[in-house]
């Protein structure tokens, strides 16, 4: 907590900023690298929309106001970041969010930087059918393994909704990878 | 019968995600780079006292042909429709969705408020068709 402070306020000294900015890219880029990958599903988009979120944290640190944490805040960004990135590719061609994510998932076995096999494969497909918000908790709550307190906070979400949102999503993926 | 894939029965499943060998040793200098481009520094302009007279000329010709231009433009400018505007920012603008909701206020969210007038039975039979109610219900 108080290493997140310092940091926090190393970056908003001019003298500091360079520095603390590098220490915050180092610190975040991995587990913010994922968190996108899982929403964008490719390794360009996902590399573009992480370069954008760092830009706009670095355009933004002055607009933290310490009344979330320093991770939700960053997660938050990261999040609509990539959520907005797939939106505006899917309008582009003329897609929903999530049928265009639906479209992506089902060519992921030709992704260079897809590693997985066939439950895996399976597992993104059928998540890939649900709606967005579904989409968004499952991911952050199965694979990221965030907190229902987390999240709620990344997403404005309350606690309660979040674990219903879960149940649903859970649900039907289970139906969708049975029917596979 | 098929078996029931059942998520709590299987081990952890991870999402299969691979990077390139050394992203994470290089992202932070691409990061960079991009961050050096972005801020440049403007380049001070200097000029002979020779110069500046064509200077002078070249900036009140400019002025000129920039006053024609905007005349013109007000002329034919003609107020941009909604639709137009909304496709421009959802394909041109890095601006998010979440920004433009936040400058709104009340006044601006009730000009654009629309009264469709749809039939109660369309509504619900649109309802009953959605496979996102669920979540609209938990939203």
């Amino acid at each position: 907590m108080q290493k997140e402070k310092d940091l926090i306020e190393r970056l908003r000294n001019p003298n500091t900023r360079q520095e603390a900015y590098r220490e915050l890219v180092q610190a975040y880029q991995k587990s913010l690298y994922f968190h996108i990958r899982n929403i964008a599903l490719n390794h360009d988009d996902s590399n573009d929309i992480l370069q954008n979120t760092f830009i706009k944290v670095f355009e933004k640190m002055a607009d933290f106001n310490e009344e979330s944490k320093f991770f939700t805040w960053l997660y938050r960004i990261a999040t609509n970041e990539a959520v907005n990135y797939v939106n505006k590719k899917a309008k582009r061609n003329g897609f929903t969010y999530e049928n265009f994510q639906t479209q992506i998932a089902g060519q992921l076995t030709a992704e260079t930087y897809f590693d997985g096999d066939d439950v895996q494969y399976k597992l993104q497909k059928a998540i890939s059918m649900l709606p967005e918000r579904q989409q968004l908790v499952f991911k952050m709550k199965y694979f990221e393994e965030l907190k229902y307190e987390e999240i709620a906070e990344i997403l404005g979400m309350s606690i309660g909704g979040l674990k219903s949102t879960y149940h649903l999503a859970v649900k039907k993926i289970e139906e969708f990878v049975t029917r596979m | 019968m098929e078996s029931k894939f059942k998520l709590p029965n299987q081990p952890k499943i991870s999402p299969g995600f691979s990077v390139p060998e050394g992203y994470f040793e290089t992202f932070p200098e691409q990061l960079f780079d991009r961050l050096a481009v972005n801020n440049s520094p403007v380049i001070p302009f200097k000029s002979k006292p020779k110069k500046r007279m064509y200077l002078a000329a070249a900036a009140i010709m400019a002025g000129l042909v920039s006053l024609s231009l905007y005349m013109n433009y007000q002329k034919n400018t003609q107020e941009v429709d909604a639709a137009t505007l909304e496709n421009y920012l959802t394909y041109h603008a890095s601006i998010s969705e979440e920004d433009i909701v936040n400058l709104l206020d009340e006044k601006d969210l009730e000009k654009i408020t629309l009264d469709l007038n749809i039939p109660v039975q369309d509504l619900e039979e649109a309802l009953k068709n959605n496979d996102n109610i669920e979540q609209y219900l938990i939203d």
